[in-house]
């Protein structure tokens, strides 16, 4: 019998996020791309066709990134806070699904950065005593994170966490 | 907000000036290290320091040398002594306290409580002067803040403090009674258990097809390259070239093999009797913990809280395979002396004797009929993952005219189908809903248990490629430093079958 996928998903914000932090990245690559070419060309490299199309590829395939990934990725992230744990689906490529049992939860913490903030969204971050079992939901709105974290926090049991 | 954080509990440090310290009830009234410690660490500092100013002073003018080495003694010395006078340590009724430091003071206090372990070591130097080295883990965050040193006590002492440390019920009972009276053998108490015990044959056996130096003659050789080529003296490649005028002798180079080859084993067998030698795994019930004890020249003692204790490794290595003989070691939470999250239970031994040893130490396991083996889907991901890239890249060569590369990456790909076939046929996973079973590995098949109930957190991953082939893998968390053991190219049913039977309650609502 499969598991079926966890029903909610994030704030349909962070899909916006996404791009507007894929397009900065996008950016950023095209910058330190033309750097690179400038710089080669000054320290006296034939710098060449080829490596203007390639920085020119990055970019825009980046730029394509931005156009369609935050998408695919909002569609499969999701969460579920089942009454003897958390689940989580997330990734598109590779896909993930996070069992965590509220018995294990360590921390509950919330962060955002000021773009997250201009978008009214917040990280939560579920922290475990493994790394690699702890889990985050990268954009909710921040009073839903509020509701979450209040609803994790009485869940998690006293008992033994590690 | 849950803030359960169990970093850096029951440990303070602070710098000099902490009131009322000195009113520590005495079990263990505060005291210096050894005297010797003077010797011990300048010994250590000589070692360290002895090769980089070798080479500064080399060839240096002798007046300019002497001064050097005169300024080094009339500071290292009082340095030296300063350090033994002033690091000193008390054991109260509920904490250790460790004061030290000449310039930088501190004052560590650690709750008993939050002991997870100590170890009593005794490396070469201190051994010869009688003294231990004892070593304390403490529930922390962060290397190095998890561990209290104590590098020169006399071996009494230190078997004293360890059980101080450890036995924190029955304080009184330890008091100035004498020392026990073969201090090298940890004293057997009552209901006190050996569930080990290496044999000499064995390990040298186990040490000879241990694989552990195959990779040495190649390091050696590149070394010995780099060294030449450094100095500058001679050209590897004129070496080289004065090998034309040898005629090769087929004799000749048969010997040399077989003589590097009887060396390498030789080390091998060597180096697991100096590591292992007179291994003995004791199961200690009143302390709820293993202690294990081992070595030639530096016996090490370590003690293992079976609270600790998130399962077992099994591994069977490629050339002990034929003699049916494993090595165990325990998956552990928490930092412990040697490897992080693992510590040896059996050295080496035959593998029904092995599961015996993890037996008693976890309780009764799935037995091995139970593993199940994954599909056939996961064989053709084994093959294309162990041929394809080879392949790829000795087309690429012999297309471009490298016949050697391609020569050899050919190889590499015909060498890939027995040895995917053997990491698939390996691979396997059982649960009986207290344990899940897990097998992996093809030089070394790795057999490992780990508790269902240390399960922090359970990942079910699926590549693309994966997905096609209805093919995922399953990765357990078990935190707090034990790692993540994961059932690897499992069929998705069989990977819920197993995240419904290690999360009952949890996965139900799935």
């Amino acid at each position: 019998m499969a598991l079926r996928d966890p029903t909610e998903h994030l704030d349909p914000k962070v899909r916006r996020l996404w791009a507007v932090q894929d397009v900065l990245g996008a950016l950023g690559v095209g910058a330190a791309g033309a750097v690179l070419l400038v710089g080669a060309d000054a320290a006296g490299a034939d710098v060449g066709g080829a490596g203007v199309a390639l920085v020119i590829v990055a970019t825009v395939a980046a730029l394509g990134r931005a156009a369609w990934a935050p998408g695919l990725r909002w569609r499969h992230h999701r969460f579920e806070v089942l009454d003897e744990g958390l689940y989580i689906a997330s990734g598109w490529l590779v896909r993930r699904h996070h069992l965590v049992p509220h018995a294990r939860v360590q921390t509950v913490d919330t962060r955002s950065d000021p773009l997250m903030r201009a978008f009214g969204l917040v990280e939560v971050q579920v922290r475990t005593a493994s790394h690699q079992g702890s889990v985050t939901l990268p954009g909710l709105a921040s009073d839903v994170a509020d509701d979450l974290v209040a609803v994790l926090a009485a869940r998690a049991g006293h008992d033994q966490a590690t | 907000m849950t803030e359960r954080n169990e970093g850096m509990p029951g440990l303070t440090e602070r710098s000099e000036g902490m009131p009322g310290a000195a009113t520590l009830p005495a079990v263990i009234a505060r005291r210096r290290l050894s005297p010797a410690l003077v010797l011990v660490h300048g010994i250590t500092w000589g070692r360290r320091g002895g090769l980089p100013a070798f080479v500064l002073l080399l060839g240096r003018p002798l007046p300019f040398v002497v001064t050097v080495l005169a300024v080094a003694l009339v500071v290292g010395v009082p340095a030296l002594v300063l350090t033994w006078q002033r690091w000193t340590y008390a054991v109260g009724d509920d904490r250790l306290e460790v004061r030290r430091g000449i310039l930088n003071r501190s004052v560590r206090v650690v709750r008993l409580d939050r002991v997870r372990g100590v170890e009593v070591n005794a490396p070469l130097v201190p051994r010869l002067l009688g003294l231990v080295e004892v070593q304390i883990e403490v529930a922390a965050g962060g290397p190095g803040v998890a561990e209290v040193r104590l590098p020169a006590v006399r071996r009494d002492e230190g078997d004293r403090l360890r059980a101080v440390l450890l036995d924190r019920a029955p304080v009184g009972a330890i008091g100035d009674g004498p020392a026990p009276p073969e201090a090298n053998a940890p004293v057997l108490g009552a209901g006190d258990r050996v569930l080990h015990r290496s044999r000499t044959g064995l390990l040298l056996a186990g040490g000879a097809t241990s694989l552990r130096y195959v990779a040495a003659p190649l390091a050696l050789g590149v070394a010995l390259l780099e060294t030449v080529d450094d100095l500058g003296a001679v050209d590897p490649r004129d070496a080289v070239g004065a090998l034309d005028g040898v005629t090769p002798n087929a004799v000749g180079v048969a010997v040399v093999v077989v003589l590097a080859i009887g060396a390498l084993v030789g080390l091998g067998a060597l180096g697991q009797l100096v590591t292992d030698h007179g291994f003995t795994l004791t199961d200690r019930p009143d302390e709820g913990r293993l202690v294990s004890e081992r070595g030639l020249l530096t016996r090490r003692v370590v003690g293992l809280d079976r609270a600790r204790i998130r399962g077992v490794d099994v591994s069977e290595g490629l050339l002990r395979r034929p003699f049916g003989l494993v090595h165990v070691e325990a998956v552990v939470g928490g930092a412990t002396g040697g490897e992080p999250g693992r510590t040896a239970l059996v050295p080496v031994a035959r593998a029904a004797e092995s599961w015996t040893v993890a037996e008693a130490v976890l309780g009764p396991l799935p037995p091995v009929e139970a593993v199940r083996r994954h599909p056939t889907a996961a064989l053709s991901r084994r093959l294309v993952r162990a041929v394809v890239a080879p392949a790829v890249v000795a087309a690429a060569a012999a297309l471009l005219g490298f016949p050697v590369l391609a020569v050899g990456a050919a190889v590499v790909a015909v060498a890939g189908i027995p040895l995917g076939y053997d990491r698939w046929r390996h691979l396997g996973h059982a649960t009986d809903g207290s344990w899940l079973v897990v097998h992996e590995g093809t030089i070394v098949h790795r057999r490992t248990v780990v508790a269902a109930d240390a399960i922090v957190a359970l990942r079910i991953v699926s590549s693309p490629t994966q997905r096609r082939a209805g093919l995922c893998t399953l990765h357990a968390d078990l935190g707090a430093g034990a790692g993540t053991r994961r059932a690897l190219d499992l069929s998705e049913d069989d990977a819920d079958a197993l995240a419904r039977a290690l999360l009952p309650t949890l996965a139900a609502a799935l």
